[in-house]
């Protein structure tokens, strides 16, 4: 470490209060403390600094800054010949969540993947669960759900042994609930969604009471019981998250269109489609579009059905591929239009 | 005999597409559900 550091400063001290201020999402302290470090990053060791850019660039990601974060992690990599075992995993855990972070869950495994080879340099089992929480999340997300289930497994037995980590748990619950709408196992996830919602309304957090209430909706939806989503669907919407509106304004939708309630549905359909638009958001004007067509107007229910799900192909965006040529070729098939029928349910095993 | 054909066919693409499950591990998927903002940060409360 450099000659030219005050006295009274222990770099090791400040780090870890960096590394905990990241942790707990204390931002004014963050950067507080970051902004000391930099002082002194000429004076830095070479151990030293590369921990402080692997810091910085988790601390960048609190700061909702994925620029700079990615910057951090070029200027650690610069270094990189100096990397120990549990650089090489923080720089694959950073490079693995900023992947998750674009939606880019395939390459977000495959950082994880990395990372977990040195996970055993680990000796805080809190990381160790937050890794597994994050592996599940991107398991769940490439629908590859049995792996999804083990590695949430994993994460809740560590977050279970202590109640000041039921914060985790609850993340972990939600995470458990949509696993089992995957497999169909409708009760046991309406009983994980329905107890991490009760320790997110304890600790007073809307923006995962709005999530977990959007997830009791897609539940019951899933379920046919568009009835009983439509108070989670509006409770969500009450929690103001501008992340997830679109989602919960499409559902309304469709629910309010399937109890016979079009006076609404049209509403909160032209409120979703404005948004839509507004925030440029193709994928949700196509869906809004496509459940328009499907309860309003029948006469162009097929043509715009079959360049939606040509955007979502273009787009590959697989889910809403097999979502809706599932129900078009229902639909063809209804109508003995064999050869359409066939050709959007092979659409479905893609 | 068209019907018939394709009512065989049919089946046989559910079953299979039954079978090998709807595992994508390409490209983006867009899930109605949500797993919350927090991205970045698992929000560990003070001891």
């Amino acid at each position: 470490m450099g000659r030219n550091l005050p006295d009274h400063l222990d770099i090791a001290v400040l780090m870890d209060n960096w590394s905990v201020s990241i942790q707990l999402d204390k931002k004014g302290a963050a950067a507080t403390i970051h902004k000391e470090l930099k002082k002194y990053i000429n004076e830095f060791d070479v151990a030293t600094l590369i921990t402080y850019y692997l810091f910085e660039s988790r601390y960048y990601l609190i700061q909702k800054d994925a620029v700079n974060s990615a910057i951090s992690l070029y200027n650690a990599r610069a270094h990189q010949d100096h990397f120990h075992d549990t650089h090489l995993y923080f720089l694959y855990l950073a490079e693995g969540i900023l992947f998750y972070d674009e939606g880019n869950y395939q390459k977000a495994l495959h950082y994880f993947e990395r990372a977990e080879n040195y996970i055993e340099q680990l000796d805080d089992p809190i990381s160790i669960g937050e890794f597994h929480l994050r592996k599940a999340m991107t398991y769940y997300f490439l629908d590859i759900t049995n792996l999804s289930v083990l590695h949430t497994a994993r994460a809740a037995k560590v977050f279970k042994s202590s109640k000041r980590l039921e914060f985790l748990l609850a993340r972990t619950q939600m995470l458990q609930g949509l696993n089992y709408i995957d497999q169909l196992n409708y009760e046991s996830a309406e009983k994980s969604l329905l107890k991490a919602l009760t320790i997110f309304k304890k600790k007073e957090n809307e923006n995962f009471i709005s999530s977990t209430n959007l997830n009791l909706g897609v539940l019951y939806v899933k379920r046919g019981l568009p009835a009983m989503a439509i108070p989670y669907l509006n409770a969500a919407l009450q929690g103001k998250q501008k992340r997830i509106e679109l989602k919960i304004l499409y559902l309304l939708t469709d629910c309010y269109w399937k109890t016979n309630q079009s006076s609404i549905a049209i509403e909160i359909y032209k409120e979703g489609f404005r948004a839509s638009i507004e925030e440029n958001n193709m994928t949700k004007k196509w869906e809004f579009a496509m459940l328009h067509k499907k309860y309003e107007d029948r006469l162009n229910f097929e043509i715009v059905w079959q360049e939606g799900i040509k955007y979502f192909q273009s787009v590959e965006d697989m889910y809403n591929v097999r979502l809706f040529s599932k129900e078009l070729a229902q639909y063809y098939a209804d109508n003995n239009q064999h050869d359409l029928a066939m050709k959007y349910y092979l659409l479905t095993l893609t | 005999m068209k019907k018939v054909i394709f009512s065989l066919v049919l089946i046989g693409t559910i079953v299979i597409s039954s079978l090998v499950g709807y595992a994508n591990h390409h490209g983006t998927t867009e899930k109605p559900t949500d797993l919350g903002s927090a991205v970045f940060l698992l929000e560990i409360p003070d001891k």
